[in-house]
């Protein structure tokens, strides 16, 4: 979340697209709420099932799942039509001034630069025009048809409310109302927020739905302020503190990029990271790269890593090609992985396509699980007849599971989806022999160091020499973990304007990543979590709950990255000379001679307005990006279909098959052949969550079990009157991949919808079921989804698939 | 639903089974049910039960122990949302007259608080989005009230019934010597009360 759960209270309009958190989220919901109480705030849900959330809205509109670019593009194309924007915030903090490369171009459904045999885009011309100083060359008046603001305005033109509905299935005057819903939100004192989760993040162009949103937040004016921002809402618990402690390969802590094959040495590496500023007096935060990165690396290796030896820069793993977990199942597919540790993660059940997943896990060697559940992962090569139908005797692989402890058996820290880090206390002792991760992963290192020291081996430095300071080896504590996270100094750190001043003194823990230091002096685990542990303690154990400003700006509750900032961008909250664009929700201000409010400043303190210091910091231009070329598919979001899709073609390119599906995401070799058709499969599936269940954890409990007691799939009317389905009845609900057997509810909550020409039927199939556990065994619902992703993280395309079904 | 006027209470022929507090509560005590069901007749909403455990009839108690040290109803607390409240019934009808308020502006023009009067009203209200219509809500009766049956047995059947229940009374009897009264002690009635103002 760019803002915090309680700020949705300060929110005019809410909404839920990508998500339904009245079910998935209700203790956060309870803010979605108070805004409807104590703001009048409206809520419009989007959604392809009428659910709760939708229930307790103002303004439901269905859509079709995957469609959500066309539906947003059009949002874009009614606010720059009509001229519904927040005008100054556009010119002042977004990059639609800024002039883009002449030979940028986008024709036919691809941007310039594809190559369509690697299926990826070269992006030599998504780039700013640049003067003689490096500045990029901006026009002010937003004419040049060259700059952001025009090429975007051309680009969305295309996103009428007539090619938008006969795409999305939202009827024109739903979809209308709710532009016009948005558009009031363009008003400086007003706010929209956008509640958004994995309806928006499991598609294969995921990562540009949430953009096309960003977009609209950043022409309404409704970034950095009070009730706005893009809130994703995480699902699981932790899973924020997962990613900022990057428990993925594609990133270290903190969102520092990993290191390839291509970065040779660390000055490569860090050269690569760290950018020059693109307009005169931006903070151009990512130029203390190096800081972050060598306070990384002094974590991890200690008095190890030196300047003699790059910090140990040899010793990190050097990507070679992609490790997400699609491309782990992938190699293990290809039997080309021994061994696999599983720690807190049932892939059998969460990674898309079982059948290949299964298939992979039975070619490795050995398995490990380290989980509080015996999870269907650590049985998958046993026979649960049609749940899970294998031949144990043609399985290998050895499986060893490892007990590991819950949340709720230990003290350590949680982070939330409000980036608020938070620290817990020990609930209960676990059960039998079980022991917390951490204990697990010690004991495994320590031994792994006793090996390497004894018998060497290529490489070992990356094992002798990682650092161990903890009074107990074998058991490092949570709270000396988060010590090292926030990080502490080595040696004197100084003042960088006076030498002689000393800002912390050697052995101290730092008091934010203000004072990290590229020379060594410093150590930190993550420079985002940099003085969640100060001199002045834990402060993410911190429950003062006061809030002065009345807005739910506790902050003297736990610690929230960056700086114990909850909303971020919050520079943006004020005009140009520092006015909050809304007095009454004033999250911080100029005073004359610093900024200061009701949050920690996202901004230099002394940074005058006169100064021109853009809100973006993290962005070496200093404003938002409403051309963004990092992202894989374009620089601008496009409507492409998901992989499987009950068209014929993209109604937006009907005439360039190619452009149907997203041209830049990774499809393996064979998976393309485990797409199904339409004619085959001519029906939308999507799959969610229930209130009742939490994953796949809870059919491990009774009263959960009980609560929901039966896996069901949800068909609206007319489809179960074509098929000659009541509800009750079982059914078998096909993909190209597998099949699943369930109960069928027919429900006046899934509408059928009118898509190019054409009836499209939606089947919804809630996911809590398998083979393991407490409740009535059901089948697992990724036997049905398929094995492609998003094309910038990978995440599987969980939410629109196709799928047939019949009555048994 | 804590009626003020409660059928299952008319109905019941064991003293002591069934006990209206002050506080509005209406609380079942199995130890004096006898497992009649009359109390299922006799409420207008279909709410009690006969466990197939004990024989005995259930219902919420709307946590009468939590409510009798001051304390909110468990679904009261547990509720993420605020979708339940709880509070005195004058704090209650001024929180839903204002959430009635809130939804008219909504565009639900027929929104209204259920509070029957056929019953004398409720001690468990609903603020429904369509008040016209409480029968979309789970079947909630249009119009409770109490059977005539139910009076009828009051009037005339009762009296004669009343040399079966001699046993049933004898049990109570001892169970108030043994256990004390089946009431609220004046003293935390005040109490509550005085919380209630």
């Amino acid at each position: 979340m760019t803002n915090h759960w309680v700020d949705l209270k300060n929110s005019d309009l809410v909404i839920v697209m990508g998500g339904n958190a009245a079910e998935a989220h209700p203790c956060g919901f309870k803010w979605v709420i108070e805004a409807k109480k104590d703001r009048k705030a409206k809520l419009i849900v989007v959604d392809p099932r009428y659910t709760r959330s939708a229930a307790v809205s103002d303004f439901y509109a269905p859509i079709r799942a995957g469609s959500d670019i066309a539906f947003l593009g059009g949002v874009i194309n009614y606010l720059l039509s009509k001229d519904k924007i927040h005008h100054e915030y556009v010119k002042h903090y977004t990059n639609s001034a800024f002039l883009i490369d002449e030979g940028f171009k986008f024709e036919d459904g691809f941007f310039s630069g594809y190559n369509a045999e690697k299926r990826s885009y070269g992006k030599d011309t998504w780039k700013y025009q640049l003067d003689k100083d490096g500045f990029a060359k901006i026009d002010p008046t937003l004419q040049d048809p060259n700059c952001v603001f025009q090429l975007m305005k051309k680009h969305y033109s295309r996103y009428t409310p007539e090619l938008v509905s006969k795409t999305t299935g939202t009827p024109q005057d739903a979809f209308l109302k709710i532009c016009e819903m948005m558009a009031e939100t363009a008003a400086p004192n007003k706010t929209m927020t956008i509640c958004y989760a994995l309806g928006w993040t499991e598609h294969s162009v995921g990562s540009q739905n949430i953009r096309t949103m960003a977009m609209i937040q950043l022409l309404l004016g409704n970034m950095g302020m009070a009730g706005g921002g893009i809130n994703a809402l995480r699902g699981h618990a932790n899973v924020q503190g997962i990613t900022d402690m990057c428990l993925y390969s594609e990133v270290l802590p903190g969102y520092l990029s990993a290191p390839t094959d291509a970065d040779v040495d660390r000055k490569t590496y860090l050269e690569k990271r760290t950018p020059k500023a693109l307009r005169p007096n931006q903070m151009n935060f990512p130029q203390n790269f190096p800081k972050w990165f060598t306070s990384l690396q002094k974590a991890w290796y200690g008095a190890a890593a030196t300047d003699k030896n790059d910090y140990g820069y040899d010793w990190l793993p050097k990507k070679d090609g992609a490790y997400d977990v699609m491309a782990i199942f992938e190699r293990m597919h290809q039997g080309k992985m021994n061994g696999f540790f599983c720690q807190g993660f049932n892939p059998l059940a969460s990674v898309a396509n079982k059948k290949k997943v299964g298939d992979a896990l039975a070619k490795l060697k050995f398995l490990v699980v380290m989980d509080p559940l015996a999870t269907d992962t650590s049985e998958f090569w046993k026979n649960y007849a049609e749940f899970n139908e294998v031949d144990p005797t043609k399985v290998q692989t050895e499986v060893f599971r490892l007990p590991a402890n819950l949340f709720a058996e230990e003290t350590a820290s949680f982070t939330n989806s409000g980036r608020v880090i938070q620290w817990h206390w020990k609930a209960a002792d676990g059960p039998g022999e079980s022991k917390s991760d951490i204990e697990i992963m010690a004991g495994l290192f320590l031994k792994l160091k006793e090996m390497y020291a004894k018998d060497g081996g290529k490489l070992p430095e990356p094992i002798l020499n990682l650092t161990w300071p903890y009074r107990i080896a074998n058991k490092p504590s949570p709270a000396e973990l988060l010590m090292e996270i926030s990080g502490k100094a080595l040696g004197d750190v100084f003042d960088p304007k006076d030498k002689t001043k000393v800002l912390v003194k050697a052995g101290e823990q730092v008091a934010g990543f203000a004072q990290l230091r590229d020379d060594g002096s410093t150590s930190c685990g993550n420079w985002i979590y940099g003085g969640c542990w100060s001199q002045a303690g834990n402060l993410t154990a911190r429950r003062d709950n006061s809030d002065p400003s009345g807005l739910g700006q506790t902050l003297n509750w736990g610690f929230a990255w960056p700086a114990n900032r909850r909303i971020i961008y919050n520079r943006a909250s004020c005009d140009p000379a520092g006015k909050p664009w809304d007095p009454k929700r004033a999250v911080i201000r100029w005073t004359g001679t610093a900024w200061a409010g009701n949050d920690v400043p996202d901004m230099r303190p002394d940074a005058a307005p006169e100064e021109n210091v853009m809100p973006f910091i993290m962005n070496p231009e200093g404003v938002a990006r409403l051309f963004a070329p990092a992202l894989a598919e374009g620089p601008f979001p496009e409507h492409y279909e998901p992989f499987e899709t009950p068209l014929d073609r993209n109604p937006f390119h009907p005439n360039n098959a190619k452009a149907t599906s997203n041209p830049a995401a990774r499809v393996y070799k064979g998976d393309m052949e485990t797409f199904g058709k339409a004619k085959d499969f001519p029906y939308v599936a999507t799959t969610y969550r229930l209130v009742e269940h939490f994953h796949y954890w809870t059919k491990h409990s009774m009263i959960n079990a009980i609560l929901q007691p039966e896996q069901f799939v949800e068909i609206g009317e007319q489809l179960a009157q074509e098929k000659g389905i009541a509800t009750g009845d079982k059914v078998k609900v096909r993909s190209n991949r597998g099949f699943i057997k369930a109960v069928a509810v027919v429900t006046k909550r899934i509408k059928t919808l009118d898509v190019d020409g054409k009836k499209v039927h939606t089947v919804g199939i809630p996911i809590h079921w398998g083979f393991k556990g407490v409740a009535k065994p059901g089948f697992i619902t990724n036997t049905l989804t398929p094995f492609v992703g998003d094309a910038n993280c990978q995440t599987p395309e969980f939410k629109a698939f196709l799928v047939n079904i019949e009555k048994i | 639903m804590h009626c003020a006027d409660p059928g299952c209470l008319k109905a019941c022929p064991a003293p002591g089974a069934i006990i209206q507090y002050a506080n509005g509560i209406v609380d079942f005590h199995q130890e004096n049910c006898i497992g009649c069901g009359y109390c299922i007749t006799g409420c207008p909403f279909n709410i009690p039960r006969i466990s197939e455990a004990d024989n005995k009839a259930y219902k919420c108690s709307l946590c009468s122990d939590r409510v009798a040290v001051g304390q909110a109803p468990a679904c009261a607390k547990a509720c993420p949302t605020g979708a339940i409240q709880f509070g005195s019934k004058e704090q209650m009808k001024d929180y839903a007259a204002k959430r009635v308020v809130d939804l008219k502006s909504r565009g639900y023009d027929k929104a209204g608080l259920y509070d029957p009067q056929g019953v004398g009203g409720t001690h468990v209200m609903y603020v429904l989005h369509h008040a016209d219509r409480p029968e979309l809500y789970k079947g909630l009766p249009n119009d409770p009230s109490i059977s005539p049956l139910v009076s009828l047995w009051k009037g005339f059947a009762k009296p004669l019934a009343s040399v079966a229940m001699a046993a049933v009374a004898l049990g109570s009897l001892f169970h108030y010597v043994m256990k004390g009264p089946n009431e609220v002690s004046k003293e935390l009635e005040d109490e509550l009360e005085k919380e209630d103002q």
